[in-house]
């Protein structure tokens, strides 16, 4: 497999080139403590400089696919249409590609297909990165993955010393990109590969030392555990201090409910998808009072099984990419690793 | 998949399953105090069989799943009979005659008539759960051969709460077809049984080694019917139980109608209880 090698400055001056020609670009950037997706209009991406962050950024991925609201139809006459417009993505990880195979899977797979997802995804060239150093909430590497991306990506980016990335393509839509802009990329040496892998090989040790020294993590194995275990008591312990306010669900890459929400405006009534949180009293209950999870532990339970057994049972994966956004955003300190850990204790 | 089934399949695939279609509001027919038929005619034929649903939205309120109550071979119109229980169905239920709504559909498995083909059947529905069941009586009916006993059994809290009343002489009048009423409370010039509709299923022949029986009402019915029937030597397998959960896009995508490993709207709504048994609160 080829791999190239592309300077920082020759890369950021591609996508800018790109832009001018209406792509949208989408990169982290870093405001105040935290990576956040921005729209970074052309003219200012060698401003950014590509630094991308040290890992994934705050906001899932996610929400450049499937939008926190996004409108999906109207009432009769002209139906909403797919956004048309083409995007780039740069900087994208290995858990944000993991979790796009998990909302593929529920919006493009089976009988019916979400044309407006399909549209963004056909539409968005994906860059994907390594990460460099993974925050304390990081544990992919007890989760099926790794710090590095493998597969998913259009393009994947390895930093090099210098200033330079090491690319790697992983579909055809990557390689004729480096086609058209064959300029700005050079086949990488056997030297620049042997950084990429000691590199990444450092960064997934690193990784891994953290996690075991953590001790959340029993070694077992983990799609299925909620199976044989639901009525274990650590559903209602925890359960004790969530206040229902969604976060997690939001901030979880993976997390695909939402509603559709009908909206009277001056020109007619328009139809959303928006997003919606298995936490929420009401979530699944219906019209005649009804509601399987009417006990907030049933609905802490519900997002233990959608993630760990649910997704292995439908799709052959986990949904749980080790990301840790769902722990840095709970407000009633609810620790992913630490429901898993007392589950399998 | 012969091209044709391929080309449908396509063309559903390529359409965007989250819009409704304009239907107007033909007729209501008041059923009981609480529950009304309304005959819906979209602008575009939505070809369903019996026990798949459709979604009914009123514009810019909402949207509620129905399956409907009809006979599946009219596919210019069709009806559902709905309870006045929430926000969405309180609404539906103040319309009159020529009002808009929007339509989705149709949407999940319906029942395998092949299943029952040459079989006894039970029939089993409770309240305005003998909606759907009108439906798949119906469908039995338009090929009546293939089904040379059908067994209904049907319960409501009092006589006023029975749905379809106009059509249980027609019925009765079918060589092979058993209707059985039942309802909750003693009333006044009611001379049927008494008692909850379970208690129908000690007094009617059954054949439970070959007999599949398909239920549906309100969830504390489905489960006390389920159980009698397993009692009764009914196997799980052969027990079809349209399962209520809370369907709303009905496509598979927007996750709240979780069963196990199946979403209600896509992999259901109906289901044999072998198939949901090992699962969490699937009565509630």
């Amino acid at each position: 497999m080829p791999l190239f090698t592309v300077a920082r400055a020759a890369l950021a001056e591609v996508l800018a080139s790109v832009g001018r020609k209406g792509s949208a670009l989408y990169l982290p950037v870093l405001a105040g403590e935290r990576w956040v997706w921005r729209r970074v209009e052309p003219g200012s991406v060698a401003a950014v400089s590509l630094e991308l962050g040290p890992a994934r950024a705050t906001e899932p991925v996610k929400s450049l696919f499937f939008p926190p609201r996004g409108e999906v139809s109207r009432f009769f006459g002209q139906d909403a249409a797919p956004d048309p417009t083409e995007r780039v993505v740069v900087g994208a990880r290995a858990c944000d590609l993991a979790a796009l195979r998990n909302s593929d899977f529920i919006f493009l797979e089976g009988s019916f297909k979400d044309g407006f997802y399909a549209a963004r995804r056909e539409r968005t060239l994906v860059i994907s990165a390594d990460c460099s150093s993974p925050y304390e909430v990081c544990f992919c590497t007890a989760v099926e993955g790794k710090p590095h991306p493998e597969k998913g990506f259009d393009l994947n980016l390895s930093a090099l010393g210098g200033g330079s990335f090491l690319v790697e393509t992983g579909s055809e839509r990557g390689e004729k990109f480096v086609a058209e802009h064959k300029g700005a990329f050079r086949e990488a040496s056997d030297a620049q590969r042997a950084e990429r892998e000691k590199a990444r090989a450092a960064v997934a040790s690193a990784l891994e030392k953290k996690v075991a020294a953590q001790g959340f993590f029993h070694g077992k194995g983990l799609r299925r555990v909620t199976r044989g275990r639901e009525e274990h008591a650590v559903w209602a312990k925890r359960a004790e201090s969530c206040v229902e306010c969604g976060a997690c669900n939001f901030v979880c890459p993976t997390c695909h409910c939402f509603y559709l929400l009908d909206v009277q405006e001056r020109e007619g009534v328009r139809r959303f998808a928006q997003w919606d949180s298995c936490l929420f009293p009401k979530f699944a209950r219906v019209a005649g009072g009804a509601n399987p999870r009417a006990r907030r532990a049933e609905r802490l339970l519900n997002r233990f099984e959608k993630k760990f057994t649910f997704f292995p049972e439908v799709m052959d994966a986990l949904a749980c990419t080790g990301c840790g956004r769902c722990i840095e955003a709970c407000a009633g300190k609810i620790d992913l690793r630490q429901v898993l850990e007392e589950l399998t204790r | 998949m012969s091209s044709a089934a391929e080309a449908a399949e396509k063309s559903v695939r390529c359409a965007n399953p989250y819009r409704p279609v304009r239907a107007v509001v033909e007729e209501i027919i008041e059923e009981t105090p609480n529950i009304k038929t309304f005959r819906l005619k979209p602008d575009e034929p939505i070809r369903w069989v019996t026990g798949q649903f459709v979604e009914v939205a009123v514009p810019g309120l909402g949207e509620a799943p129905f399956t409907p109550s009809s006979n599946q071979k009219d596919t210019e119109r069709f009806e559902v009979t709905i309870m006045k229980a929430g926000l969405v169905t309180g609404r539906l239920h103040g319309l009159s005659r020529g009002a808009e709504l929007g339509v989705r559909g149709p949407l999940g498995r319906g029942y395998p008539l092949e299943k029952f083909e040459g079989r006894p059947l039970l029939i089993l529905g409770g309240g305005v759960g003998f909606a759907p069941l009108r439906s798949l009586i119906y469908a039995l009916l338009n090929e009546k051969e293939r089904f040379p006993r059908i067994v209904v059994c049907y319960g409501a809290r009092t006589p006023a709460d029975l749905v379809f009343k106009r059509m249980y002489d027609e019925w009765s009048k079918v060589p092979g077809f058993e209707l059985n009423l039942s309802v909750d409370r003693e009333a006044p010039g009611w001379s049927g049984n008494v008692g909850v509709v379970t208690t129908l299923l000690d007094k009617v022949r059954l054949e439970p080694d070959r007999m599949p029986a398909v239920v549906c009402g309100p969830p504390i019915m489905m489960k006390f019917g389920t159980l009698k029937l397993l009692e009764l030597g009914f196997k799980p397998d052969s027990i079809y139980l349209s399962m209520e959960k809370n369907m709303s896009c009905g496509v598979g995508k927007c996750g709240h109608c979780r069963i196990g490993p199946y979403f209600a709207c896509k992999d259901g709504p109906v289901f044999t209880y072998e198939q949901v048994k090992p699962y969490r609160n699937i009565w509630d």
